[in-house]
């Protein structure tokens, strides 16, 4: 019972984690859609942190399957990460409905799906952590990208209902809200330099949040503030703004 | 696969910078997804000086970065945009070192092969490719594995060739057997040149040199300057002191990335105080030995990260040229008297003596003496150069492509006497219709 399954793993900041937990000697169950993607980071892992890891193809679209897969892996995991993320294309979600669909499911339905099912595999596990990954995205919507946001929203509150109801077990339930990171869902937009992460310090931040058993973590931690403000415009202000 | 634009792009030297489309590569099927309509140019971290991995279209590759194997006996497969870094920090604890390094470690082994790098062992060790077993290439058309004896005109065509012959997808390479962490390092004063020379020929047994000239100095005290010579310590050599505990223990001396990595200076004590021995401790005309870790004898300097930066908005140039033993005194001294009678400092000036030719065809050392000079950009300085490169085609010699943003096309090809073969496997593979340097234009290649 010393592995953790990381959903998403090869996204920029899914390695990051594998490196960071694979570093502490846990075990690994990395899992992504892309199985050749999987099995270069399973002997990746395998190179820097002579650990053997597990790879498991897995699609959040693919609603029906999330918890018979993660279900599998029951008795052998003691945290789960949710690192899978669709940034999509606001525009062209405003048009397509296929383009929403996947939006909402892979950041909202599925995500939850995958949650649900770790949260039954986990809560009789001492010391188990989950942790979920949603977005500033979700903490106030704008046309600039609400579709992704508001599934990120949903899944904020997802979070934080699951965390209340596994406050009487043994299993910590982390949000974590990054605000601008620089990765390969990030790599067309141009953002400001000061405000953007790297994925090697959100997974740092992710990490030392699950170990001090925090339930909110900001990456980096100016998003908390720069949000709050967002969030205090009134909304008929808000609602004139190109943001 | 993604796509980023990215206005300004620009290697080391900030100059030149041209408003480039990057695709970047993270596997190998990605190369499928390639646009090709426009001639590419593989890129890593772009450490090269001038304008070898520019281009209006290029390849990334520094996300390409995953290690693959490992075997006991050394042998080493990665993805090509793997770093010299990221290997010695996984490796060096386990015992394991690169075998050829140049002077920063944040280049990718696909670059080092293009540029086939040379480190302060040339003279013993040879090139960085000496020490690759194999890579896989992209060719534009297909992809193929190289080696020695697989493919030999195109690995010796891929090793020092600019990235003209595709993108390396995957390396395998031989790392070095170490026993510590640690280096032993001497360093001696040399009155002049001549002095230094003979320093170099005298210390042709030691694994490691290189010396630093004082440019500014004329007269009989023209190229006077330090060797630096070392060599990995054994456990013995730290027998009696708090090394032994841990000898392999790696010393990381500075943050790797800005803004957001804040300066976590996690300089360990040992480090310090070697560091500080080092470079408070002035080094007497005697022989001075002392311990030393990596990041100081081999990176002195990433210390500073973004140093280039030093040179303000219109960038520098690194005039690297190596020339024959034979002619290697008369040459340097005149390079040195012009650039002391110009007025116009090198910051850096570093000397040392290259082991015998390498094999790739456009391979940069060659037995004699090599010196790398850096200029800021300013009025008349190209026409300056254009002076040096006559001195430097006059000796035989030739500049490292690597560091080259100016030379002419006639320069070029009075210098590197394999062009032509060269030209003739690019032909014949086809690379040269999918992948051209802006270097490449300049240089006719």
């Amino acid at each position: 019972m010393n592995s953790i399954f990381i959903l998403g793993a090869t996204s920029d900041i899914g390695r990051e984690l594998s490196y960071i937990y694979a570093g502490k000697g846990y075990s690994l169950i990395l899992s992504a859609r892309d199985k050749s993607d999987l099995t270069a980071l399973k002997q990746d892992v395998k190179v820097r942190f002579d650990v053997d890891a597990e790879t498991v193809s897995l699609d959040l679209q693919d609603f029906e399957n999330i918890d018979d897969v993660i279900s599998s892996f029951k008795g052998q995991i003691c945290g789960f990460v949710l690192m899978a993320g669709y940034l999509g294309d606001q525009q062209l979600a405003q048009s397509s409905k296929d383009e929403a669909y996947k939006i909402m499911a892979v950041n909202y339905t599925g995500s939850c799906a995958a949650l649900e099912s770790a949260a039954k595999n986990l809560e009789s596990v001492p010391k188990s952590f989950i942790i979920g990954v949603s977005s500033v995205a979700g903490l106030r919507g704008r046309q600039s990208n609400y579709m992704y946001g508001s599934a990120k929203a949903g899944l904020i509150s997802y979070l934080s209902g699951l965390r209340n109801r596994l406050q009487k077990s043994d299993t910590t339930v982390l949000t974590v809200l990054p605000g601008f990171v620089d990765t390969k869902m990030t790599a067309h937009l141009e953002l400001p330099a000061l405000l953007t992460a790297s994925p090697a310090k959100v997974a740092a931040d992710i990490v030392k949040g699950q170990t001090r058993g925090k339930s909110v973590v900001y990456s980096i931690f100016v998003w908390r503030y720069i949000m709050w403000i967002i969030r205090c415009i009134p909304e008929f202000v808000f609602k004139r703004l190109s943001l | 696969m993604y796509l980023n634009r990215n206005k300004n792009t620009t290697s080391w030297g900030n100059y030149p910078q041209v408003d480039a489309l990057s695709q970047f590569i993270e596997r190998e099927k990605d190369v499928n997804s390639l646009d090709m309509t426009k001639k590419l140019i593989a890129r890593g971290l772009g450490r090269s000086y001038g304008d070898s991995a520019l281009s209006k279209s290029i390849v990334n590759l520094e996300k390409n970065d995953y290690f693959i194997s490992f075997s006991n006996e050394g042998i080493l497969e990665c993805t090509a945009g793997v770093s010299l870094e990221s290997i010695i920090s996984v490796f060096s604890t386990r015992g394991w070192f690169l075998p050829v390094t140049p002077g920063t470690k944040y280049v990718t082994v696909g670059g080092a092969i293009a540029s086939d790098v040379h480190g302060k062992n040339h003279h013993a060790d040879g090139v960085f490719s000496d020490h690759v077993e194999s890579f896989r290439i992209f060719t534009g058309e297909e992809i193929l594995e190289c080696s020695k004896s697989v493919n030999p005109d195109l690995f010796y065509a891929t090793c020092g060739g600019m990235g003209l012959t595709g993108i390396i997808l995957t390396v395998t390479l031989r790392l070095l057997k170490i026993h510590s962490s640690y280096i032993i390092q001497s360093q001696t004063r040399a009155s002049n040149f001549e002095d230094l020379m003979r320093l170099f020929e005298g210390s042709e047994s030691e694994k490691y040199t290189v010396a630093w000239i004082d440019c500014l100095s004329k007269g009989e005290h023209l190229g006077r300057g330090v060797m630096i010579s070392g060599e990995h310590a054994t456990y013995d050599d730290l027998l009696g002191t708090k090394m032994q505990e841990n000898p392999l223990k790696l010393c990381k001396s500075f943050p790797a990335k800005i803004p957001f990595n804040f300066p976590s200076f996690a300089l360990c004590s040992e480090s310090v105080y070697l560091f500080n021995q080092l470079y408070f401790n002035k080094p007497s005309s005697e022989l001075d030995r002392a311990l030393t870790t990596f990041d100081p004898f081999f990176y002195p300097l990433d210390f500073v990260s973004d140093w280039n930066k030093i040179y303000g908005a219109r960038g520098f140039v690194q005039y690297q040229f190596v020339v024959p033993m034979k002619s290697s005194k008369k040459a340097i001294q005149e390079i040195l008297e012009r650039v002391s009678d110009k007025g116009i400092a090198s910051f850096l000036a570093v000397l040392k003596l290259f082991g015998k030719e390498s094999e790739g065809y456009l391979s940069f050392p060659m037995r004699g003496y090599t010196l790398a000079l850096d200029f800021p950009i300013m009025e008349g300085l190209f026409e300056f150069l254009d002076e040096l490169d006559k001195i430097v085609l006059d000796a035989n010699g030739r500049l490292y492509l690597t560091k080259d943003a100016r030379m002419s096309a006639d320069t070029f090809h009075k210098s590197y006497k394999n062009v032509n073969k060269f030209k003739s496997v690019v032909q014949k593979y086809g690379c040269d219709r999918f992948f051209k340097s802006l270097q490449a234009k300049r240089l006719g290649l």
